[in-house]
């Protein structure tokens, strides 16, 4: 045939046909009283195939064409396409004793109903896609020439040979375990398998068995889970966390209410939102409300500033108003403040100024030498710390004197040391007066008829005089009982002190205030 | 000579919006993690934290200093200092004490206070470095798993357990992305006092159906941890701790219901009606003729206290 057109012979009416394979096209030549057996064989040859195998033709449309010898013709560009896996076709003159398997186009459901696409990406995946629907919905099959005389012994095989190829997803004892979705945490409670936990070398293995099933378990779940695709992606919504956590932080109180705040809800007044632009009559715009812009109009505006009658001609009225826009700022950030620490419970003076927040050293020195003076007691002192040092600025200030310049000032001291020394011991004026006002004082109460005390009266000696009291408030102690040591700063109460009789020895004391005198001293002498 | 805690006034927006980041909020923020080396941690302990340290990554702060005087079973005081320095809640600690080499300290705390804590002993630490198959992008959620019946009976490992959680969850997550499954961790309860950690890497196959068929490679860290001391909660403290605020709590609508053929129904409470005394249209003809005729007097409909009514 050295054309390429099909043409039907006269007489013995052959046909010919155009088959597309691998890379070629090939055509056969038939004549119309062939049988539909020797066609198939004819194909089967051409095709490499083995005798018995089915031929399955398309055209180029992909509409089925059938093999029998009443069979269309076409011509080199309208080719029949045979439907066979390609690898296949290479093979020509393959070996009947080894029968090749090849797909046949039968779409069998493997267990589940499979859906048309599988959503697991890969990179190209349409091309993935149909390998897969290949696998799982075309199914191999066996040579022909095999007896498939029980049908369910086939599909019996088929389905065999497809699930082998795939991979199960079932986990045994997936109820068992507990989830928690929202966490992607699933528990096994299970016991553990002891022989092989003890096992030093069975026991990764076992372990990662452990760990798939349990995983599998959790992600057969999530993969149940509603789901949204988002730009190529699939997410899966997950549930709220069922195992509890502790937080971070407490839980937020609300934000009580400013006394603004308070007020405005009390009166009913409500915020209005404010525009950013204000209309002025004045200049003649739209000014805005804040800004420096604002003050620029304002500016313009107040060029000039009347001065009231009853002020001072001679103020700086622009400069008094720019004190009390000071004085507001400064009043509304103090209140603004306040509001906060309010909230925050620190205690902030209403009147004064508010010390550093974080005091000098020396002040902290300070607080820390009158905390120890507190502590104290009894002779028990608070111990030192290792790195502790000393208060600077303590005890009396001794003014030191210029040993140059002019001696006046020691010189009038020294006069003053000696005049003392000159002076009597026995102030005499002074004694008598004191007499004449005892005798005076005496005098007057006996008119009144009130009782004349001693010195010591009746009280057990612990009637206090002036003169006590006196070195009281000097610091000096309590000089009313023995030689006075420590500070006896309580104001003594006029009670009869009842165990000061007794306890002669011993430093210890009752009462209330009392001193820790060494003495033996008992209601005399005055002490220092 | 007061010293008043001074209100810190933020000077710019910078300041203010780290100051409102640390405050109590609602809806929280991802824990912080300290992970930070005490005094003269073995080599192989380093590289321990610096594994857990990268299974953390976002959310932990690795501290390159060592702290030497740090004790955290001891004095929790400096642990807690720091933690309010960072704004971290949780913490895991490494050190070399005399009793053990490989000793690791997990917290957490509560309000800058501690919560709970829980020593333990680290043995057969294999690293992730030593693994050598790829592992997945760092700061993936990973699965967690736990295995055993310890976790649940024995306090401790519950604490464990709950701390573990804490550590390794990432960020709370509303949806997950289906290819995104990389780490799994794997938490076995051996006996009380023993824990095995395992690392894996999740691979998802083919299965013919939708969901994949999991496989997991072990990638590390992989060490076994023996419980020492710990230090677990008191339970109102844990309870104080655990309360959620009202406006995170779902709020349950009352009186909608859907029916079976999904159409919304809504339920109203009504007074109870004497539908003798409604003001109604009068007509004479159905007016009440003595001697009892069953004519109905206006009005109908059920009465009562409830009724059930077809909303849009």
């Amino acid at each position: 045939m050295g054309s390429a057109v099909a043409k039907e012979d006269e007489g013995q009416k052959n046909k010919t046909i155009f088959i597309k394979l691998l890379n070629h096209v090939q055509w056969l030549t038939f004549s119309s009283k062939i049988s539909t057996e020797d066609l198939n064989d004819r194909l089967t040859a051409l095709c490499g195939q083995p005798r018995g195998a089915t031929i399955l033709l398309k055209d180029r449309y992909g509409a089925r064409v059938a093999v029998s010898p009443t069979m269309r013709t076409n011509t080199l560009h309208d080719a029949f396409i045979v439907e066979m896996q390609a690898d296949r076709l290479r093979e020509r003159g393959a070996s009947t004793a080894n029968p090749p398997t090849r797909t046949t186009g039968i779409k069998i459901k493997v267990g589940r109903s499979v859906p048309s696409e599988i959503k697991i990406k890969r990179k190209s995946s349409n091309t993935w896609r149909r390998k897969q629907t290949r696998s799982c919905c075309v199914v191999t099959r066996k040579h022909q020439t095999m007896a498939d005389t029980d049908s369910s012994q086939r599909v019996q095989e088929i389905l065999t040979q497809a699930t082998e190829e795939l991979k199960s997803i079932k986990v045994p004892n997936d109820n068992q375990l507990e989830y928690d979705l929202g966490n992607l945490l699933v528990s096994n409670n299970n016991t553990l398998d002891e022989t092989l936990t003890r096992d030093p070398e069975k026991i990764d293995s076992y372990l990662h068995n452990l760990a798939r099933d349990s995983i599998q378990a959790l992600l057969n779940r999530v993969w149940e889970l509603p789901s949204e695709r988002i730009d190529s992606d699939i997410y899966a919504t997950l549930p709220k966390p069922t195992t509890r956590l502790p937080r971070e932080k407490p839980v937020p109180k609300p934000r009580p209410p400013t006394k603004w705040e308070k007020y405005a809800r009390e009166k009913g007044i409500n915020n209005r939102k404010k525009d950013k632009k204000v209309w002025d009559d004045v200049l003649k715009r739209w000014v805005p409300r804040f800004g420096y812009r604002k003050i620029a109009a304002e500016k313009e505006k107040n060029w000039v500033k009347e001065v009231p009658s009853n002020a001072d001609p001679f103020e700086d009225q622009f400069a008094k108003a720019a004190e009390m826009k000071k004085e507001n700022v400064a009043k509304n950030e103090f209140q603004r403040l306040r509001n906060i620490a309010k909230n925050k419970k620190i205690k902030v003076p209403s009147v004064g100024v508010t010390g550093n927040e974080y005091a000098s050293k020396n002040e902290l020195s300070m607080a820390m030498h009158h905390a120890k003076h507190a502590t104290a007691s009894r002779g028990k002192f608070q111990p030192e710390l290792p790195n502790e040092k000393k208060v600077k600025g303590l005890g009396k200030k001794r003014k030191i004197e210029f040993t140059t310049g002019s001696g006046l000032v020691e010189k009038k001291r020294n006069i003053e040391v000696l005049e003392k020394m000159d002076k009597p011991s026995l102030n005499l004026d002074g004694a008598i007066h004191k007499e004449i006002r005892d005798e005076n004082v005496a005098m007057d109460l006996k008119r009144k008829g009130g009782k004349v005390y001693g010195r010591r009266s009746k009280m057990g000696g612990r009637h206090r005089t002036k003169s006590d009291h006196k070195s009281l408030k000097l610091g000096t102690g309590f000089q009313g009982k023995g030689k006075g040591k420590g500070k006896g700063k309580g104001k003594p109460k006029g009670k009869p002190n009842v165990g000061a009789k007794k306890k002669i020895g011993g430093p210890k004391m009752q009462g209330k205030g009392r001193p820790a005198g060494k003495g033996k001293m008992k209601g005399k002498g005055k002490g220092k | 000579m007061g010293v008043i805690q001074r209100v810190v006034k933020p000077r710019n927006s910078r300041s203010k919006r780290a100051l409102e980041k640390r405050e109590p909020k609602n809806i929280e923020n991802t824990k912080q993690c300290l992970f930070f080396v005490g005094k003269k941690a073995s080599e192989e302990m380093r590289r321990c934290l610096r594994d857990l340290y990268s299974l953390r990554k976002h959310h932990s702060l690795h501290l390159s200093r060592k702290h030497p005087d740090m004790a955290p079973c001891v004095d929790i005081l400096p642990v807690e200092r720091l933690g309010q320095k960072h704004d971290a809640s949780l913490f895991c600690y490494v050190a070399r004490t005399k009793k053990h080499q490989n000793n690791m300290v997990i917290g957490r705390m509560f309000n800058h206070h501690l919560l709970d804590l829980i020593e333990v002993d680290v043995s057969d630490f294999r690293s992730l470095a030593k693994f050598n198959n790829p592992k997945g992008a760092e700061g993936t959620k990973p699965c967690l798993t736990f295995a055993g019946p310890g976790w649940e009976d024995d306090a401790a490992l519950r604490t464990l357990k709950s701390l573990l959680l804490d550590l390794f969850r990432g960020v709370e997550a509303t949806a997950v992305r289906l290819q995104g499954f990389e780490l799994a961790l794997q938490f076995v309860a051996v006996d009380s006092k023993t824990v095995l950690m395992r690392g894996y890497s999740i691979h998802l196959k083919k299965s013919g159906l939708r969901t994949p068929r999991i496989e997991l490679d072990l990638i590390g860290p992989c060490m076994t941890l023996h419980l020492q001391r710990s230090r677990l909660a008191s339970d109102d403290l844990m309870k104080r701790a655990c309360r959620q605020p009202k406006q995170v709590k779902a709020n349950r609508v009352k009186n909608i219901s859907k029916d079976v053929f999904g159409s919304r129904l809504g339920r109203i409470h009504m007074t109870s009606q004497d539908l003798g005394g409604l003001q109604t249209r009068k007509l004479k003809g159905l007016k009440k003729v003595e001697g009892g005729d069953g004519a109905d007097g206006g009005g109908g409909g059920g009465g009562g206290e409830e009724e059930q009514m077809e909303l849009e």
